[in-house]
């Protein structure tokens, strides 16, 4: 999956198909910004399982949920690794 | 010196006269792949990576101006093009990891830019020096992770004549020492000249490929460690090992080798909207060395 992100910040939302359910499992391994992996930064996010409470840097996803991470344009400007710097 | 000032015109004129900007856009496709054209539409040098330049490379003109140079851990090998820039007849760079190595020698081909880079580590310097007939070292952030000591030693037995080095130092005052310390000096075992600070950390980004521990089985392009046996990459586990000098050990340790301080400029103030952590707690520091024989 790509998308192209004006300045500014964004979220990135995977979410589960349905809220209810077996669905099996989904696992986030790992993350590209600009072609450029982005390393620790992706335990920056949060997994909210439709029916509990929200988890900070979960990669694993058991339950139907939301899987969430904010991403800051230009991501050169504000990832370490990332691009120039 | 001139001092630097944030935001210095100076700096931003001499970018503007030395960096082609298809140059960068065809380093990042080559490097990042097609994803990084995004990135490069609207590149601008941040105030961060302007003070580097400023203090790496066009401070040291003397140093680079027809010279041969090594770049160790030239990363993504923006400063080994703007030594080459700013008249380095030939650049070297060294790299573990293959994404970067592999993208910067396609794009020195592609422009017939004299400059090759090559995947190796810090303990490869000593053999580098010999085979490639190097004048200038430019070591960017090595104290962190490497045994940068080691090489200094390299340098200078060696017939390089610069050394230009970015380093990351602590300030003396962060660490007082005890009563108990200079008790032991007394004793003869030689007063202390500073200090180590060494901190347990993750990777915050794709350096892996430099852990001793790891580097041997890090993933060739990306230098992520594979630990898992399923061979995915398990960023939890990428632990290290991180140490900072204060400001008085290098100095120190610079007059011990041997080298003589040509300049010496420790950064002025924290950008405090750095993504780096190092700049934005303001700890860079740049010494430009001539290893006089």
């Amino acid at each position: 999956m790509t998308a192209q992100l004006p300045r500014g910040e964004h979220e990135v939302i995977l979410e589960f198909m349905e809220q209810e359910g077996v669905q099996g499992a989904m696992e986030v391994l790992g993350m590209e910004v600009n072609g450029a992996p982005m390393g620790m930064a992706i335990y920056q996010c949060e997994y909210r399982p439709f029916h509990r409470e929200a988890m900070q840097s979960h990669m694993y996803m058991g339950w139907p949920g939301q899987w969430v991470i904010k991403i800051q344009e230009p991501v050169n400007e504000n990832y370490g690794a990332v691009g120039f710097g | 010196m001139e001092q630097w000032v944030l935001g210095n015109e100076h700096t931003r004129s001499m970018w503007d006269q030395h960096v082609e900007i298809t140059h960068l856009r065809g380093m990042a496709e080559n490097i990042w792949g097609a994803d990084a054209q995004a990135m490069m539409a609207e590149f601008q040098p941040s105030e961060s990576l302007l003070m580097k330049y400023q203090h790496n490379i066009v401070n040291s003109d003397r140093a680079l101006r027809g010279k041969r140079v090594l770049d160790m851990g030239c990363n993504h090998g923006l400063y080994s093009y703007l030594a080459m820039r700013h008249g380095a007849a030939h650049v070297v760079g060294i790299e573990p990891r293959g994404m970067f190595v592999n993208g910067l020698n396609r794009f020195a081909e592609q422009n017939d830019l004299p400059m090759q880079f090559h995947r190796g580590y810090d303990t490869d310097m000593a053999r580098l020096l010999r085979e490639h007939d190097i004048d200038t070292v430019i070591m960017m952030s090595l104290n962190d992770t490497t045994n940068w000591e080691n090489m200094m030693y390299d340098v200078r037995k060696s017939d390089a004549e610069w050394l230009i080095m970015q380093v990351t130092t602590l300030p003396d005052t962060w660490v007082e020492f005890s009563k108990e310390i200079y008790d032991h000096a007394k004793t003869g075992s030689g007063m202390p000249v500073g200090f180590t600070l060494h901190y347990e950390t993750f990777n915050s980004d794709t350096r892996a490929g430099i852990n001793p521990m790891h580097k041997d089985t890090a993933d060739p392009e990306t230098g992520f460690q594979h630990v898992r046996h399923d061979g995915k990459y398990d960023l939890k586990s990428s632990h290290v090992i991180q140490s900072l000098q204060s400001r008085q050990y290098i100095r120190k340790f610079i007059d011990h080798v041997g080298f003589k301080v040509e300049s010496s400029v420790v950064q002025p103030s924290p950008l405090t909207k750095s993504p780096s952590r190092l700049a934005a707690s303001g700890l860079y520091q740049w010494y430009l060395l001539r290893n006089e024989k």
